[in-house]
């Protein structure tokens, strides 16, 4: 044998082990898991399956106890009825509410939950850990011990339940969580023993419920509590559940515009209008539903307070009746009330927006990062590094994104996976492919799911395609079917096509690559050096004339015709925003559809073009000077359903009208913003005195509905469910005056959108009774 | 290599494929892998994943078998262990070897050592010689392989490697001159 025979040997029998290669892939075992999510964030930071908790503050919107509902009892959990548990439940929250004392408590979630959903709902509540004692698998099993618990927190099967330990005083905390089902303590006994209840399980339960204290007296006599069970039960702190069942009793434009114009359209005016009669017509019932003797008008006597009107617009009223009620003295109602902003901390911030409501995307030098937003306080939720952060994909609704970042070589090699949704960030590992190049071109369709990298490497192109799963960091690649030693521009994929283009410096041409054979068609040649790019969705290829073309036109690729889409514009920007068929080009928006381009409008098809400040109906964020300010957004549920006016308006209505709605607006703000004390409102009394001033009697009746201002005389409502309304940013215009009633519209500012303002359309109608104009309408 | 199978030919059509393209695959992805001691890890995700992906969607639409093993090992390759900071400080700061010396070398190579056969039954020893290559530089591994096991000139290697010749040709033959002063072979 000679050296090179042994070495061939050597090398042939060491280096690999082709049997046990192949009998390991048989059984599916890989070496190594390669592409793994990677959780961050305070989220993260649990270790011996506790719970790192945040700082969230949070507090209960009324105490809604302090009645015995049953006899708790001491059996085990196992022993008692879904409907005997939830009651039980309610009262043990109730008596540990001021306690300290370190509990057992079994908290179930609404429905089965992700692991890291569950610490994030735990992690609100408690400034210090919430160690977890076992987890109650959406499968049905239970997972015990601290190994094993963490186990589960560091997968992504679902939960139903875990066992908790806690101050007791957390339990009703925990309870007022809109994903939280139930919070029951735990006996000694039940600890191995409970099996979480489900809300199916419950039959029958009517929630209502008492905002203070002083309604208990009231309510002790109240037959639905001595039976419990069958009709009233106190649960939760979910106002929501109150506010839709009144809701749907009550006709009026303030919400039903809202919940069933979704459509939007013409529907919104129409709409309106029928609100409007029907409110109108109903004043009788809705008098008769509420009881006459605690809804009759209380007439303030006339004379010195007439001066004391609204602080706004109430000075020009002299036409106002002699015997039409007046607002009450010392009463100053916020007509134009400050709108909402909020400011962080310097945090270095260069970009900021929501993904989705109650959480945004900030960007620094160095990090990307989400943010929770509560409407009060700012709180990291996860963050990665990344240097340079560049936006490559934002889903069209929101809640996930992709950028990419450069490494410390100043190479363009990682891709980060932003699920807003999941409040986490995943690495895509995009260095295993990127390797020893720079990304040059990042493109993701989120209908194939297709992940398309541009990678420069030694001087050569190489398109990669990956397919991503689930938005949780997961991909696989798949091949890189095309190389080039020009540089490729993508346009756009299907699920077996990566459309690209590649200029040699006199032609450009434009190719269909098959992703899994590399096999290849031209599908057009330019002569002109045209640019090419594609839009964030990787939906369509967008051919702009070069910049030293004096004609041409903007084309717009479309993958599923193979098309190229002529537009009428020559050199302007199409920006497409997040969206995957819209754009909009000088102010007006335009949709790609069945090989053409139709000009469209309202503002959902313009939301996710304007992504940066759409994603979130609550609130818009920005960043300036490393501070990121809040404002509220202007997509919010009622302009996104409605159709907004965009034209100039002029307000033709006498002062006296003027008057009577800036009264209206001042009198839904306070209840909207919860100021009706501040405004000098002490009182229920008070509060239909000054309702009665502007507002007709069948609107009265509405508005009291609608906030849950209870019988029994004491000031309680919800505030919130009216939205605030600037009266400086209101336009009234009268159509038609008669003797006891007229009617017109009111355009609300509703905001800027590619830089027109809008002003969104409410049909009003105003009656005359008790001597003066009243409003028959809820505006906000 | 296209063959139409069905649920219970996907063993036989995984051992024809993996017959093949062994050699192929584990050529590349020892020319490919950023370290020569991942690369049995390397071929072995290779070919669970091709088994994975024949089990899950067959093979009818795989119409060259070796491209398509391929193109995962590419993958492998570049997802394993990522070599991108290791292959950027690569240094490369050894003398080189002229004409003669290699000569004398090669002509080594080719002579035979009946002492080379006793080396190799013994099991433990051929271990001990093949970890000495193991943990020597990552690319020595590499080019012993592609050089001994698939039979590429040095000049094929040196391009496959993406390096020079002469740094091939010094990382072997000081390798080899080091065995034979540790191990006396």
């Amino acid at each position: 044998m000679n050296k090179h025979d042994f070495y061939k040997q050597l090398m042939s029998e060491y280096t690999f082990d082709p049997e046990k290669i192949k009998n390991n892939a048989k059984k599916g075992r890989f070496a190594r898991q390669k592409i793994s999510p990677m959780a961050i964030g305070l989220t993260t930071a649990v270790a011996a399956a506790t719970v790192v908790c945040g700082t969230l503050a949070f507090s209960m919107a009324g105490n809604r106890n302090g009645v015995d509902l049953v006899d708790t009892g001491s059996s085990a959990l196992s022993s008692r009825t879904a409907e005997q548990r939830v009651l039980d439940a309610i009262e043990q929250q109730n008596k540990e509410q001021n306690s300290e004392e370190i509990k057992d408590v079994l908290v179930t979630f609404n429905l089965p939950i992700s692991p890291a959903q569950a610490q994030d709902i735990l992690a609100c509540y408690a400034d210090g850990s919430i160690p977890v004692t076992a987890i109650y698998m959406a499968d049905g099993s239970r997972i015990s011990g601290s190994r094993q618990v963490e186990a589960v927190f560091g997968g992504s099967e679902e939960i139903s339940a875990v066992a908790v330990q806690c101050a007791g005083s957390v339990m009703s905390k925990l309870q007022a969580d809109k994903d939280i089902f139930l919070v029951e303590l735990l006996s000694e006994s039940d600890v191995d023993t409970a099996v979480p209840i489900r809300p199916e399980d419950i039959e029958t339960l009517d929630v209502q419920i008492p905002e203070r204290e002083d309604i208990k007296d009231d309510t002790e006599t109240d037959p639905q509590i001595k039976d419990p069970i069958s009709d009233v039960i106190v649960i939760g702190t979910e106002e929501t559940d109150t506010t839709d069942a009144i809701t749907e009793e009550t006709a009026d434009i303030g919400t039903t515009d809202i919940s069933d114009t979704a459509e939007g359209g013409t529907n919104e005016t129409t709409d309106s209008s029928d609100d409007t009669s029907d409110t109108a017509d109903a004043p009788d019932e809705d008098t008769a539903e509420n009881g006459e003797t605690t809804d009759a008008p209380v007439v303030p006597e006339t004379g010195e307070t007439n001066d004391n009107n609204t602080d706004d617009g109430s000075a020009d009223a002299p036409d106002a009746p002699v015997a039409a009620p007046v607002l009450p003295e010392g009463i100053t109602l916020p007509v134009t009330p400050e709108s909402y902003s909020y400011s962080s901390t310097h945090l270095g911030a260069e970009s900021a927006f929501f993904l989705r409501n109650g959480m945004m995307y900030l960007r620094t030098a160095n990090e990307v990062a989400l943010y929770s937003f509560d409407g009060n306080t700012m709180k990291q939720a996860a963050t990665a590094e990344c240097t340079d952060a560049k936006v490559h994909w934002v889903a069209e609704n929101g809640g996930k994104m992709i950028v990419s970042g450069v490494d410390e070589y100043g190479m363009r090699n990682k891709l980060l996976l932003i699920n807003a949704d999941a409040y986490e960030i995943y690495d895509l590992n995009a260095e295993d492919i990127v390797m020893n190049g720079t990304l040059s071109d990042v493109g993701f369709n989120a209908e194939t799911k297709k992940l398309v990298l541009s990678v420069k490497e030694d001087g050569v192109y190489y398109v990669c395609v990956s397919q991503v799963y689930d938005y949780n960091g997961s991909a696989e690649y798949i091949g890189a079917p095309f190389e080039s030693a020009a540089r490729p521009y993508l346009l756009s994929c299907t699920a077996d096509t990566v459309y690209l283009a590649v200029a040699d410096g006199t032609l450009t041409q434009v190719y269909a690559v098959n992703i899994n054979s590399g096999e290849l068609r031209i599908i057009k040649t330019y002569d002109n050096n045209p640019k090419m790019s594609h839009n964030l969705a990787f939906s369509h290829g967008i051919i702009t004339p070069s910049a030293t073309a004096f004609t041409g036109n903007v084309e717009i690729f479309d993958p599923a015709a193979e098309t190229f889409i002529k537009t009428n514009h020559f050199n302007e920007t199409l920006n497409f925003g997040a969206s995957r068929h819209s754009f909009s080009v000088n102010g007006d928006v335009y949709n790609v559809s069945g090989g053409s381009v139709t000009a469209t409008g309202g503002i959902n098809a313009l939301a996710p073009i304007d992504y940066r400040k759409s994603f979130s109906s609550l609130y818009a964020a920005t960043a300036d000077a490393g501070y990121v300010y809040i404002t509220e957004s202007i997509y919010n549920d009622k302009n996104r359903a409605g159709i907004l006016n965009f034209n100039s308006i002029d307000e033709n209505c006498s002062a006296e009208f003027r008057e009577v709605l800036n009264g209206a607006i001042g009198m839904n703000n306070a209840l909207a913003l919860d100021m009706c004390r501040d405004a000098g409102i002490l009182s229920r009394e008070r509060l239909l005195e000054c309702l009665d001033v502007y507002y007709s009697k069948a609107a009265v009746g509405k508005i009291m509905n609608l906030c849950g201002i209870p019988d029994s005389g004491a000031l309680s409502y919800k505030a919130g469910v009216l939205s605030a309304i600037n009266a400086d940013d209101t336009i009234l215009v009268i159509s038609s005056t008669g003797s006891t009633d007229a009617s017109g519209t009111l355009y609300i500012k509703a905001g800027s959108y590619s830089g027109k303002t809008a002003y969104r359309a409410l049909s009003v109608t105003f009656a005359f009774e008790n001597g003066g104009w009243k409003l028959c309408n809820i505006i906000g | 290599m296209k063959l139409r199978v069905g649920k219970f030919d996907i063993d036989s059509y995984f051992d024809t494929v993996y017959a093949e393209t062994f050699n192929a695959v584990s050529r590349y992805v020892v020319s490919h892998a950023a370290r020569f001691q991942d690369a049995e890890d390397i071929v072995q995700n290779v070919y669970t994943r091709l088994y994975k992906r024949l089990k899950d969607k067959g093979c009818d639409d795989i119409d060259n078998a070796e491209a398509f093993v391929i193109n995962i090992a590419k993958f492998e390759c570049r997802s394993f262990f990522s070599g991108f900071v290791k292959r950027r400080d690569k240094v490369i700061n050894m003398s080189e070897y002229d004409e003669e010396q290699s000569s004398a070398l090669e002509a080594e190579l080719s002579r035979d050592q009946k002492l080379l056969e006793d080396v190799m039954s013994d099991k433990i020893l051929a271990k001990q010689i093949f970890d000495d290559i193991m943990n020597s530089d990552e690319t020595v591994g590499k080019i012993f392989y592609l050089h001994f096991v698939c039979d590429m000139k040095l000049d094929e290697v040196a391009k496959k490697l993406d390096l020079k010749l002469s740094t091939v040709k010094t990382k072997l033959y000081r390798t080899l001159e080091k065995q034979k002063k540790k191990f006396g072979i």
